[in-house]
C-alpha cells in the first residue's frame, strides 16, 4: 500500500522536521527497502539527540497525513551507540531511499 | 481530517490494494468494499480520532446500512474499553487502518476480526494462573486483577526494541502503568528504557518476565 510518491513525501516531511530541530537522523529499513510494491508500511528509525526533541518528532508525526503508513521507532543517540539498531537493521538512511525509490518509478 | 476526507483517504488508499476490487462511499463515513477472495462488507471510517469512545460507535447506531468494521486512521489511537466492547457487542471488527487491511485478506467475516497480537496477550492474561480477571481499559492497557495480590497495569507496547521513547510516549498516552510489555518476543529492552519505566515507578518486561512478575506482590 506503500507507493513511490508517498515515499517522497515522508522524504519531504523528514527532511523539514530535520531544518527545524537540530540532531535528528531519520532511516528506513524492513520490508519496503526491498519490494516496496508490497510492504504494507514504511519501517522507520529516528534518531534524536534530547528528550524534547523526541516529543516534538512523535508530535509532528501524529499530524502527518501519511502517519498510518508508518511504523516508527526511536532511539535516543546513547541507544544508537549502546545497541548499534542502524546496523542490526541494515537501514539505509531516508534521503537515499527516497531517491532510489524515485529513480526506480522514473524507469520506463 | 474530518469523517468525510477520512472516508476519502481510506477509499483512495485501498483502491490501490491488490485484495480490493472497489471501494465506494455509501453514506457519510461509510465505505463499501468489494473484495478479490471474499465478499463485500461494510466499514465505518471514524475519521482521524486520538481517542475513539464507545460514543463514537455508537453513534453509527441509526445507520441506513449494517457496519461490519470500525476503522479509525490512526495507527497508534487508542481506544477506550468501552468502545472495544461496544463494537464486540455489536458485532462488528475493529482496529485501525492496518488492521482493516488484515481483516480484508484473511477474514471471510470481517464482524470475527480480533488482532491476533493483542488477542494473544489477552488471552495469556486470562489464562495466568494469578490472575483472576483481566479488565480491557484501553486497547493496549490491562487491569489484572490477581488472587490474593494488587491489581497489576500493563501496557503493551509494539517495539521490536523498546527505547526510552517507547516508555515515555505510552506513559504520556496511558497513564499510569505497573509494567510495560515488549509485544515482540524478539530484539531487546534498552537499558535506558529500563531507567525511564523506573522513573515512573514501573518495570519494562519481555512477556516471560512478565508472567514471573505476575506471580510476586
Amino acid at each position: 500500500m506503500i507507493r513511490n510518491q508517498d515515499v517522497e513525501k515522508i522524504a519531504q516531511f523528514a527532511g523539514e522536521l530535520s531544518r527545524q530541530i537540530s540532531g535528528l537522523n531519520w532511516f528506513a529499513f524492513g520490508s519496503c527497502c526491498d519490494r516496496i510494491d508490497e510492504a504494507e508500511d514504511l519501517d522507520l528509525i529516528v534518531i534524536y539527540e534530547d528528550m524534547e526533541a523526541a516529543a516534538l518528532v512523535r508530535a509532528s508525526l501524529r499530524e502527518f497525513e501519511l502517519y498510518p503508513l508508518l511504523d516508527v521507532s526511536m532511539f535516543s543517540a546513547e541507544e544508537q551507540r549502546d545497541h548499534c539498531f542502524i546496523e542490526r537493521r541494515g537501514a539505509m538512511p531516508l534521503e537515499v531511499f527516497s531517491k532510489a525509490t524515485n529513480r526506480v518509478s522514473m524507469t520506463p | 481530517m474530518n469523517d468525510d476526507w477520512a472516508a476519502s483517504w481510506a477509499a483512495d488508499k485501498l483502491q490501490s490494494d491488490s485484495d480490493v476490487t472497489a471501494a465506494e462511499i455509501v453514506s457519510a463515513g461509510v465505505l463499501r468494499i468489494d473484495r478479490k477472495e471474499y465478499g463485500p462488507f461494510i466499514a465505518a471510517i471514524l475519521g482521524e480520532k486520538q481517542s475513539v469512545s464507545n460514543v463514537d460507535i455508537e453513534s453509527f447506531a441509526g445507520s441506513e446500512v449494517k457496519i461490519n468494521f470500525f476503522a479509525n486512521i490512526p495507527r497508534d489511537a487508542i481506544w477506550t474499553g468501552g468502545a472495544i466492547n461496544a463494537a464486540r457487542a455489536w458485532p462488528a471488527g475493529h482496529g485501525g487502518f492496518a488492521d482493516l487491511g488484515r481483516a480484508i485478506r484473511n477474514e471471510p467475516d470481517v464482524t470475527r476480526y480480533r488482532n491476533k497480537e493483542l488477542a494473544f496477550f489477552e488471552d495469556g492474561f486470562v489464562q495466568h494462573t494469578a490472575v483472576r480477571s483481566v479488565e480491557r481499559v484501553y486497547d493496549r492497557k490491562f487491569r489484572l486483577e490477581r488472587f490474593g495480590k494488587p491489581d497489576f497495569v500493563v501496557v503493551l507496547i509494539d517495539a521490536y526494541d523498546m527505547s526510552a521513547e517507547d516508555i515515555r510516549s505510552a506513559y504520556s498516552r496511558y497513564g499510569h502503568f505497573d509494567g510495560a510489555l515488549k509485544m515482540s518476543s524478539y530484539g531487546s529492552v534498552t537499558s535506558q528504557a529500563k531507567d525511564a519505566a523506573a522513573l515512573f515507578g514501573a518495570g519494562a518486561y519481555k512477556w516471560g518476565e512478565l508472567l514471573g512478575r505476575l506471580n510476586r506482590a
